[in-house]
């Protein structure tokens, strides 16, 4: 017959491997947030580099070092047993990130405050990732991009495609993005740049609004009206 | 019935060209801009650093911000007298495009 276990006291800490695993999670999915949030139109390329994978590592190492130390200095926050193996974990967590995102001291420097602390290291990785997502996103869009906009004359194209490929988002592009797409398009207009990476740039510029696929429909609707002679 | 939006967009362009025909004359690539902010360790740049690097003039300089804000490719943020041009991703897209050999 089955009984139900009687309930054992908490009487001695469980400061198993799921604990550390759990705090260096914890640590690393805050690293991963500030990145993604960083990063929206491409979050997981931007989790696949380098760099990130470093920043990552080193949040979820300051959770860890953070939980060590409350082990070693027996921190318990008033609980006892499990309940403290896990307060432990949660304050670990949370505490490492204050202290490798805060500043020892800030001095200024010119006319700049300098903050130093391991916010610092913290920020250089996050530069560091953030020109090498840049770098793998560019040239992840210049192949697809080019061959979308062969042939295309730019002269013909800037004003005739950017309303075709608004005609075509009409419901999905507000008024405000409209108004900043022309005025991009006027400035690359009067940038002093060959057609070639004009057209190009035209290209960047529409497929952040509607989208590669949508461009790549509107160029070869309208080909015959906006090709190269 | 609301009105098309490509009606809107060519107005747009329209008002933009009008308002830009009396404005400072700009004889350098503004695009340069968003070289120095894409090389610069955090793609930003205190505003006076920037205007220095671009050897621009006053109003060129602030006619070229203008536009490049207006399109979207900059942001301008910080407090009066410690204002920063950061690139947007936009404006980082696009100066890696201009670059591409």
């Amino acid at each position: 017959m089955w009984r139900p276990r009687p309930e054992r006291p908490d009487t001695k800490m469980t400061p198993g491997f799921l604990d550390w695993v759990v705090v260096a999670a914890f640590g690393a999915l805050v690293g991963a947030a500030e990145l993604i949030s960083r990063y929206r139109a491409d979050p997981f390329r931007a989790l696949c580099t380098w760099p990130a994978i470093i920043y990552l590592s080193l949040n979820g190492a300051a959770s860890l070092a953070a939980l060590g130390l409350m082990r070693l200095f027996g921190l318990t926050f008033g609980q006892e047993g499990a309940r403290a193996a896990w307060m432990q974990v949660l304050v670990a967590g949370t505490a490492a990130m204050v202290l490798i995102r805060g500043s020892l001291l800030i001095p200024r420097v010119g006319d700049h405050d300098v903050p130093v602390g391991l916010s610092s290291l913290l920020q250089v990785f996050l530069n560091v990732a953030e020109g090498q997502v840049g770098r793998v996103r560019a040239q992840a869009r210049c192949k697809p991009l080019a061959t979308v906009m062969a042939g295309v004359d730019y002269a013909k194209a800037h004003h005739n495609l950017t309303a075709f490929c608004l005609e075509l988002m009409k419901e999905e592009v507000p008024e405000q993005r409209q108004k900043m797409l022309a005025n991009a398009v006027q400035t690359l207009d009067t940038a002093d740049l060959a057609p070639r990476v004009k057209v190009l740039i035209l290209g960047v510029l529409l497929a952040d609004v509607v989208g590669i696929d949508v461009l790549r429909e509107a160029v070869e609707v309208i080909r015959n009206d906006i090709a190269c002679e | 019935m609301g009105t098309s939006r490509p009606a809107n967009f060519l107005a747009f362009l329209n008002e933009i060209r009008q308002q830009q025909e009396g404005g400072a004359a700009s004889g350098r690539d503004i695009f340069s801009l968003l070289y120095l902010l894409a090389d610069s360790a955090r793609q930003a740049l205190p505003v006076g650093v920037l205007m220095g690097a671009s050897k621009m003039g006053f109003n060129e300089y602030s006619d070229a911000l203008k536009r490049l804000q207006a399109g979207g490719f900059i942001v301008l943020s910080g407090a009066h007298g410690e204002e920063e041009v950061r690139l947007t991703e936009q404006g980082a897209n696009v100066a890696s495009t201009a670059r591409t050999p």
